[in-house]
């Protein structure tokens, strides 16, 4: 700066809202740069403080949503097999599967909070569980949600269950035989998330 | 909230975790899903994006745990799979398709308090938030992850060292020019 203040020292002044060193404050009370460039910086930095300073807190539902998952990851099976011309295999992970189903539950409304199961992938032909890919690959999807207080479960999970079997369908290919909605908690923040 | 408070009954809970007791990892989730979650918020900018998150952080965390050594705090290692996931997460983002609705009201800035000018003022302070978390998503990564580790989270320029694997300088220097570049980004939207 002009006056030979360090111009980032001011900006860390005002970001950490610290009282400068009793020489510095001498200098910037008399300083008319100083002043100058503090008052701008205050009003810069007013909108970042309060965003920074906003107390955020995890979704309700999230832990147990979280918690849902982790009981359930020995059941999963990591990877699902895409049909394809070849030549190699594509595979694609579980919590791709399940990260799409979030997404698409998410996007439904009335559902505040969405996690994803994995997908265990079944053979149509024989209607069991097969570690073998057959020509289609099928996913059995489970998701568990939160819901927003007054709307209505029974549609929304019907919305689910259809948002996710036509994301599922339209982004990996992978049929989605059946979808479990589980409720696992209703919001009731006033706010409406 | 420093990010090296340890509960005195914190080692207790990651031991029976790694033996795989369901309930007391639940324990460490609740205590750490707030942090984690306001971290995450701050540093994809989408609610979507952040649940996403932290739930793939949560549970790299139960998948990986025989991993943590307790060289640092348990909220310490978290908080850096939180931040690669971010990482990831962002380069991941590229190749999905856009799920458009999953946006809509959800752009997580909530306004607690009342607004002495009423509505009008409301809703230009909503605006000057969401530009300031879109100057935040405009940082480069590292900027970023250094800035939301010492502004949101707390972290000295110690802890956020530890967390990102980083000398302290570098911690120090990279907040130092996060908001260098969130000033100007400033200026320029005003």
């Amino acid at each position: 700066m002009e006056c030979g203040a360090d111009y980032d020292a001011l900006v860390a002044q005002v970001a950490e809202r610290r009282a400068p060193a009793p020489e510095a404050a001498a200098h910037q009370h008399a300083c008319p740069h100083c002043r100058a460039a503090i008052a701008e910086l205050e009003e810069l930095w007013a909108p970042v403080s309060t965003l920074t300073g906003e107390q955020v807190r995890a979704p309700a539902g999230l832990v147990e949503s979280i918690m849902a998952r982790v009981r359930e990851l020995p059941r999963h099976s990591s990877y699902a097999v895409l049909a394809g011309d070849g030549p190699g295999a594509t595979r694609i992970a579980g919590r791709v599967v399940g990260a799409i189903a979030r997404r698409a539950a998410l996007g439904v409304p009335g559902v505040t909070a969405a996690v994803g199961g994995g997908p265990r992938r079944r053979d149509v032909m024989s209607g069991e569980g097969t570690a073998v890919a057959v020509s289609g690959s099928h996913v059995v999807v489970e998701v568990a949600l939160v819901v927003a207080f007054g709307a209505p479960v029974l549609d929304v999970a019907a919305q689910v269950r259809a948002a996710v079997i036509e994301h599922v369908s339209r982004l990996t290919d992978l049929t989605a035989t059946a979808v479990d909605v589980s409720v696992v908690d209703l919001e009731e923040r006033p706010d409406g998330r | 909230m420093s990010s090296e408070s340890r509960s005195p009954w914190e080692g207790e809970l990651v031991a029976r975790a790694r033996d795989g007791d369901h309930d007391a990892f639940g324990e460490l989730v609740r205590t750490h899903a707030d942090r984690a979650y306001a971290i995450a918020m701050r540093m994809t900018g989408r609610p979507a994006d952040a649940q996403d998150v932290v739930q793939e952080s949560m549970i790299a965390a139960w998948q990986h745990l025989d991993a943590f050594t307790g060289g640092s705090s348990f909220n310490t290692w978290l908080t850096r799979i939180v931040i690669n996931r971010c990482h990831n997460h962002r380069r991941g983002a590229r190749f999905e398709a856009p799920l458009d609705a999953v946006d809509e009201g959800h752009d997580g800035l909530r306004l607690g308090g009342e607004w002495a000018g009423g509505p009008e003022s409301a809703v230009i302070a909503r605006a000057r938030l969401a530009a300031v978390q879109e100057a935040i998503l405009g940082l480069p990564f590292d900027q970023r992850a250094a800035l939301v580790l010492h502004t949101v989270a707390g972290c000295s320029h110690a802890e956020s060292a530890k967390t990102l694997g980083i000398s302290e300088a570098a911690a120090r220097v990279r907040v130092h020019r996060a908001r260098a570049a969130l000033v100007e980004r400033l200026r320029d939207w005003r």
